[in-house]
């Protein structure tokens, strides 16, 4: 080789040292002004070429030589623009990009939450929502309580559970509590669940020590999981007790409350739940008399009142009460389904059919009810066809509501698979807790004859050796004839 | 951006002890250095509260090693009133003798006089006044049980003419805890506002009891002080519990527990004397007519608990006694409001705003009146037969009278900026924001007035100064609630300032 051969060798390597910074500039300096157009049409509102300007932006070689804010900027808005224009996967691509910045802020979280939520992503729907939770969660414009139960409700099932685990972590650092007022016994009892799992006993403790409704106390005795929790002064442990100070602390409430229709249904509901129906459908009688200007409220006063009827054999009465409220919280669909189950357990299935709402007005939970209704119709007008589309979407969707499948196979006479749903419960971590409550001995309540005839079968399923054996691995079943139970 | 109406974000804390004996309705009113007692027992109590409340806060801030009390902290109202007026303005009736709040404009503290111990020592007030001094003049937003604790420890306190004494152990809170087992340190570290075991009487007590000996163990013998500071410090930066006690302790929580139980079985706590002598003062407490009386209570109730029916109650029966009664209409006007309804809100608030003449505090009232007023029609809350702007305009027009009575009137310096934001007039704007920001200079911990003028530098597309103000409602919010909101409001002006240095940048 010659001189000029290795002194132009190393020529070139000097080209290249000086045009890579050369090169980059000019790209970045390029990005920089495609971020400004989009920036500019953003403010323009012109959505499509701000997406195509950031889309340069971010593809740009010079990208990663703007300074990191202007590369949050352009990850923020172009997550931002992609959510609005229903590209949700680009959404969460580009803002889980921004989150990872030091500059991410509530907004990145909240697109990522969004999309995240919109493709099922669970994992990170959860992740988004704990990590908006801890740092802006009492911030109520941030997270709102309806995301927060959606996010509830999508987790409790699937692959996300140490993200969920995060999650309610975060909740209940900052005692996060619906804002219609009902409490967070079933997650704090989850969450203690968890922290047990973990070996994290003094923190479970503290967790379930804020536990304080009966049902859960039951709980702690049904789960074999949550049985340690008995053993610290600090939790409740004795669900009778807890019941009866439940009872007084609500009518303590409803005394310094006179006008608040929330304390009275509150009282009625825990009154009822203890066999106390009497008294609680005085007190509902007697609120109903007061002018309390809440149609709402009062619809689910006669709801609650018309379960006291149930539970007394006064049916018709039931019917009636239930049909006011109706009446009362017009477009309103929860007292529209339980009216028409009553009417199932009434052997009048037919009745019902015409007062279900609409699918599109319900939650999932309550398209299960509606399907269970006209199940039950379907039975007993021995329509085999609609029987067996029901079941079908009783089956497919039983995740929405498995007590409400297992109850729809038995209503079906298809045991074997009631028995098979019913193992599925007790296996999986996340149903077991419930399954075991269901199959706890509560005081029997007058039943119509078709709801005495679905009991019996729900009695002669939980005998089943196998049943039988499934339980006495992950729970135990006591007796609790002070109360009806809690569902 | 984010524009707030809400302008109470208070924090209750109650004291609670046995009911006692009823006593006579005749109020009497004192003011002092920034504290306003109205009292329904001796006239001289009113006084000896006040003054005695002015010490107190320079012991709490001796002890704690904070500034002492500069000239524009937030005005206290100290309210003391007999059993039944108690229930009526908190709308419940149970066995709670005092309640302290504070809000950005102020502190308030409510203390049934009738079950007050009745023998001078003024436990009620000064357990309120701590509490208030600790939420919203101090450093942190501190645990629960540390400003129970602390307001406790305060609030036993013996004031003579000289010094105050701080620390006497109190023999039923003693014997509480010898009569059971105590609650490990963790768990009622980790107890918080609203959670459910307050609300057993035993677990409550107790709680009571050991939070009280803990704060006596770390302010004054000084047991762990620097870890619990640095801990409380990442409190609240927002750090979870157990991770914040972990940077802070290189000890486990037992040790703490070990430390409560030795302390009790070597029956023996230190006291701290501090020297602060009484101010001589020839002012004498003054009389309140009936009519007053029920105005200003009224007003007490609708902060109190304003979703309760007595404030109105209270409101109608002070415009009873007397239907010129400032206050009572001001009362009644709010009360309305908080029904949302607007019709007889707004007749009630034209009947106050069209007196002549007017005092301060009602100038400001109707500018917070007309500004709800505005707000409730802007977002078609209610209809009423007059526009948005218009409401606005006498909102502002309010402000400004209020303003150039009072300059220290920082309530009606942050209503302005509201009311400004929502009306949109750069010129007024550009006028307003030297004066307010001049006025924040003097009052920096006003997170109120902190949020409102960030609120209005946004709005008129100052971005820089409206994070300078952010950050400040940020360190100064008096809840976690409003800290979480300043967080969240950061953060977003950060986004927008990112994108305008973008822009701006060749």
């Amino acid at each position: 080789m010659s001189r000029t051969s290795r002194s132009c060798a190393r020529c070139k390597w000097l080209i290249i040292a000086f045009a890579i910074p050369v090169f980059a500039n000019d790209a970045s300096d390029e990005a920089r002004q495609h971020l400004r157009a989009a920036i500019d049409s953003a403010d323009k509102n012109d959505l499509p070429k701000a997406e195509a300007e950031l889309f340069a932006v971010i593809s740009n070689p010079g990208f990663a030589a703007l300074a990191p804010s202007a590369q949050h900027t352009a990850l923020a808005l172009s997550a931002s623009l992609n959510l609005k224009a229903g590209k949700f996967q680009d959404a969460l691509q580009l803002s889980r990009r921004a989150t990872e910045m030091p500059q991410q802020s509530v907004d990145d979280w909240r697109v990522r939450l969004s999309a995240a939520m919109k493709l099922g992503d669970r994992r990170d729907e959860a992740q988004s929502a704990a990590a908006i939770a801890r740092r802006w969660g009492r911030d109520s414009e941030s997270l709102p309580n309806g995301t927060i139960m959606q996010v509830l409700r999508d987790t409790a099932h699937g692959e996300a559970s140490e993200a969920r685990f995060d999650f309610l972590q975060a909740l209940y650092e900052g005692r996060w509590r619906p804002s219609d007022g009902s409490s967070m016994n079933t997650q704090w009892v989850e969450l203690s669940r968890l922290l047990l799992a973990r070996s994290r006993s003094e923190e479970a403790y503290i967790v379930a020590s804020l536990v304080d409704d009966p049902r859960s106390v039951i709980s702690f005795h049904a789960d074999r999981r949550l049985q340690p929790l008995l053993k610290s002064k600090l939790v409740h442990s004795d669900p009778q007790r807890t019941a009866r100070d439940r009872i007084e602390a609500l009518r303590a409430a409803v005394k310094q409350q006179p006008r608040s229709l929330l304390a009275v249904r509150r009282l009625v509901a825990a009154l009822s739940s203890a066999r106390q129906d009497a008294e609680a459908i005085k007190l509902s009688e007697q609120a109903e008399a007061r002018s309390f200007d809440d149609p709402d409220g009062l619809g689910e006063l006669l709801d609650l009142k018309a379960s006291a009827l149930r539970n007394l054999g006064r049916d018709e009465q039931a019917v009636h009460e239930l049909q006011r409220a109706v009446t009362l919280r017009h477009g309103s669909v929860s007292q529209s389904i339980d009216l028409a189950a009553l009417l199932c357990a009434l052997g009048r299935s037919s009745e019902g059919l015409p007062l279900l709402p609409p699918d599109s007005q319900v939650s999932e939970f309550g398209k299960m009810m509606i399907a269970l209704v006209r199940l039950t119709a379907a039975i007993d007008s021995g329509s085999a066809a609609d029987r067996d589309k029901q079941l079908t979407y009783l089956r497919e969707h039983r995740l929405d509501g498995p007590g409400v499948a297992q109850s729809a196979l038995l209503r079906a006479g298809a045991l074997d698979e009631a028995e098979q749903t019913l193992l599925w419960r007790l296996n999986d971590p996340a149903l077991r807790t419930n399954a075991l409550l269901s199959m706890q001995h509560y005081f029997e309540a007058h039943r119509p004859p078709r709801a005495a005839e679905w009991r019996t079968r729900e009695l002669e399923l939980e005998n089943r050796p196998s049943i039988r054996s499934a339980v006495s691995l992950v729970g135990q079943i006591d007796h609790y004839p002070w109360t009806y139970g809690y569902d | 951006m984010t524009r707030f109406t809400c302008i109470w974000c208070g924090l209750l804390l109650a004291a609670a002890c046995d009911p006692a004996a009823a006593s006579s309705v005749e109020y009497w009113t004192y003011s002092y250095r920034g504290i306003e007692v109205m009292t329904s027992e001796r006239p001289q109590s009113a006084k000896t509260i006040a003054h005695n409340l002015n010490r107190l806060d320079g012991a709490i801030r001796h002890v704690l090693d904070v500034p002492q009390k500069s000239d524009w902290e937030a005005a206290t109202r100290v309210f003391v009133v007999p059993t039944a007026t108690f229930a009526r303005l908190r709308g419940k009736n149970d066995d709670t003798t005092s309640l302290f709040m504070s809000t950005p404009s102020g502190n308030t503290i409510l203390i049934d006089g009738t079950k007050d111990s009745g023998d001078a020592s003024y436990f009620n007030p000064y357990f309120g006044y701590t509490g208030t001094v600790l939420v919203s003049d101090y450093t942190y937003r501190y645990p629960r049980w540390f400003i129970y604790g602390l307001s406790e420890l305060f609030a036993a306190s013996k004031i003579s003419s000289s010094s105050v004494t701080i620390g006497a152990a109190s023999p039923s809170r003693v014997q509480q805890m010898l009569d059971g087992s105590l609650i490990p340190i963790r768990a009622l570290m980790a107890v918080q506002a609203g959670d459910p075991q307050l609300k057993n009487p035993d677990f409550a007590n107790l709680y009571e009891a050991e939070s009280w000996l803990l704060v006596h163990l770390v302010v004054l013998e000084g047991k762990y002080r620097t870890n619990f500071f640095h801990y409380f410090a990442l409190l609240d930066k927002g750090e979870e519990q157990e991770k914040a006690f972990a940077a802070s302790f290189d000890v486990p929580f037992e040790d703490l527990d070990k430390l409560l139980r030795d302390t009790l079985r070597s029956n023996k706590i230190q006291t701290v004397r501090v020297n602060i002598v009484n101010e001589e003062d020839s002012a004498e407490p003054t009389r309140l007519t009936e009519a007053q009386a029920t105005g200003r209570l009224a007003q007490a109730a609708t902060q109190i608990n304003p979703q309760g029916v007595d404030a109105l109650q209270l409101a109608n029966e002070a415009l009873r006694l007397d239907p010129k009664n400032q206050d009572g209409l001001a009362a009644l006007a709010q009360a309305q409001l908080r029904r949302s309804d607007y019709a007889a809100a707004l007749e009630a608030a034209e009947r106050l705003c069209t007196f002549e003449p007017l005092a301060q505090r009602s100038y400001s009232q109707c500018g917070t009146l007309f500004l709800m007023l505005s707000d409730a029609v802007r977002n078609k809350k209610g209809s009423l037969n007059i526009d948005g702007a218009t409401l606005s305009e006498r909102s502002r027009q309010y402000y400004d009278k209020a303003i150039t009575a009072d300059p220290s009137d920082y309530v009606s310096w942050a209503g302005m900026a509201e009311t400004l934001t929502v009306i949109g007039n750069p010129q007024l704007t550009n006028a307003f924001l030297p004066r307010a920001s001049q006025a924040l200079s003097a009052r920096l911990r006003d997170a109120g007035l902190a949020r409102a003028l960030a609120a209005l530098c946004a709005a008129s597309g100052d971005l820089r100064s409206a994070m300078n103000y952010a950050t400040m409602w940020q360190i100064s919010a008096l809840s976690s609630a409003s800290r979480d909101a300043a967080d969240a409001y950061v953060s977003r002006l950060s986004t927008a300032l990112e994108r305008a240095d973008v822009k701006r940048t060749p």
